[in-house]
């Protein structure tokens, strides 16, 4: 290929300079060319890092040629081109915006009232043994719950209003982040934490200089996915329990029969995640630098 | 006063296969460092010498007798001792930020530290993306920040190659000069003992005693690569391993 004949003058006239007469700038200059299209290289192809996110979009295309052609049933599979009319038809009128505000807020409210006391209780559990195998038990009997099933019960207690979506959102997220981060503070070596105390450290700041920061990757991959999970549960929930947000549009539309309306739910639900999703990994890559990905 | 002093020092732990016995590790160990004095802990692998530092860090308790140390001393760990979550720079201030140094006086202290470690250009890189030599280097230099008068090292060049191991000895003792800490260093290398210390300390096999102490005439500054000219280096050399070889002889004719 291309990149090897360049790599194998390079390598030609660096041999040369060897013994011989000292490297020119201009030898320098073409080393320094290949040498970057060689890190490049090793990259993988640019054409395919470049379209690896739009992947989604051919599945829209194959299944838009399938829906017209007849091969899908229309009823159920409405092609991808009516549901965008429908879609745009809830966007102007503006349900769509208030739906997905509503079910955003929902989450996030939800989330960081889930995922502040499980990040937290996970160092406390994950750093200090007899609490652990005092509590560990109580947490792991909870985790096995549907978390739908109690749904039911938080509307008796929280009534309809907006208090029993948070709160069932953040029984959700905080098993994801109670467990990933107790997990990964487990596995901080002790050599980090020796290095510390010999510094000098308090328990509070070695739990704070060392644990967390051990832990983070873990807590990224417990927030990834609490992230999905919150999506489910906040669905779920809208289903039954509420008369805005994402969910209730789908089933809304289930009882009228508007199945173009309900793939926009479902189409919109999944932009939403996967939206989230690389927020988050954006966030991991700032807060995480340390780990290669 | 003495920068470390060991006293009667017994260290056992619970054995793994019987409920009643004590593994000793450390068997009535006394020794002083002296204010500015660099002591090398020479020993196999298994003789305790690391426990013994991990005493004098305070990281273990002695089962017997004191250990005292004329400031909370700074250690050097062996090898993954940096945090692999904090860039060079970071782990330099790791002991600073503790203490809630203001962030201008941190920084000035770190970059100072850098430049006596020949790190500067690599203060914004994670561990991860620097050599094992350069980690080492950053060890040394969160420890000098911590700045107690007692620096403890714990086989710091254990892992590294010989040439960058040599390198690493010949900078420590041009920073020790510079700031004459006193210095507990262990090894298990007979070479990396004598090139450093003013003494030698030579423990046995296990449980861990003191068998010898080594006075090293060798003058300072030193050049460490000159060392080996000399004629002492080699009779120091054949001296401190009979010790040790004298020591794994007894070991074999008495099995435990």
């Amino acid at each position: 290929m291309s990149t090897d004949t360049q790599t194998n003058a390079a390598r030609a006239s660096a041999a040369q300079a060897g013994p011989g007469p000292a490297v020119t700038a201009a030898d320098r200059e073409e080393i320094r060319v290949t040498l970057a299209a060689a890190v490049r290289a090793e990259r993988g192809s640019p054409w395919i890092r470049r379209i690896g996110p739009y992947t989604p979009l051919l599945l829209l295309v194959v299944w838009e040629a399938l829906s017209r052609l007849g091969i899908l049933d229309a009823r159920f599979f409405p092609a991808p081109t009516a549901i965008v009319e429908t879609f745009v038809n809830l966007l102007v009128s503006g349900q769509l915006v208030a739906d997905i505000l509503m079910t955003l807020s929902r989450i996030a409210v939800g989330f960081v009232l889930g995922a502040i006391p499980g990040v937290l209780l996970g160092l406390l559990l994950g750093s200090v043994r007899s609490v652990r195998l005092l509590l560990e038990p109580v947490f792991s009997s909870l985790l096995p719950i549907p978390k739908v099933a109690i749904y039911p019960l938080l509307l008796l207690i929280f009534g309809l209003g907006e208090t029993s979506k948070y709160v069932i959102v953040a029984i959700g997220v905080f098993f994801y982040l109670f467990f990933n981060t107790m997990s990964g503070v487990m596995q901080t070596p002790p050599l980090f934490d020796d290095v510390a105390r010999a510094n000098g450290a308090s328990r509070i700041q070695r739990r704070l200089t060392v644990s967390l920061p051990y832990a983070l990757p873990s807590i990224f991959t417990g927030i990834k996915l609490a992230t999905g999970g919150a999506f489910v549960i906040i669905a779920a929930s809208e289903f039954v329990g509420a008369q805005s947000g994402l969910g209730y549009l789908i089933w809304s539309s289930w009882s009228t029969f508007a199945v173009s309306k309900m793939y926009v739910g479902i189409v919109t639900i999944s932009a939403l995640g996967y939206g989230a999703t690389a927020l988050e990994g954006y966030l991991e890559r700032r807060l995480v630098p340390w780990v290669k990905y | 006063m003495s920068g470390i002093s060991v006293e009667g020092l017994w260290k056992a732990y619970p054995s793994a296969e019987n409920r009643d016995e004590v593994l000793v590790a450390l068997e009535d160990v006394s020794l002083e460092v002296g204010e500015r004095e660099f002591v090398c802990v020479l020993g196999p692998s298994g003789c305790g010498k690391s426990t013994l530092l991990r005493i004098a860090a305070g990281l273990e308790k002695p089962s017997l007798g004191t250990v005292e140390t004329q400031s909370r001393p700074s250690v050097v760990f062996q090898e993954h001792g940096v945090f692999p979550w904090l860039t060079v720079a970071e782990n330099v201030a790791y002991p600073l930020r503790l203490r809630r140094v203001p962030r201008a006086a941190r920084r000035a202290r770190v970059a100072e530290l850098l430049e006596l470690v020949g790190l500067t250009e690599f203060a914004g890189y994670y561990p991860s993306q620097i050599s094992g030599g350069m980690r080492q280097r950053t060890s040394v230099a969160r420890a000098l920040a911590d700045d107690g008068n007692v620096l403890l090292m714990d086989e710091p060049f254990g892992a590294l190659d010989e040439q960058t191991r040599v390198a690493l000895q010949q900078e420590l003792l041009r920073i020790w000069e510079q700031t004459e800490k006193s210095v507990l260093f262990i090894t298990h290398s007979v070479d990396e003992a004598l090139t450093l210390a003013d003494r030698v300390v030579v423990m046995s096999h296990r449980p861990g005693r003191i068998i010898a102490e080594v006075e090293i005439p060798f003058g300072r500054p030193r050049d460490i690569i000159e060392l080996r000219r000399d004629p002492r280096y080699g009779e120091i050399t054949y001296q401190l391993w009979n010790l040790l070889e004298g020591d794994t002889a007894a070991e074999e004719v008495v099995p435990q």
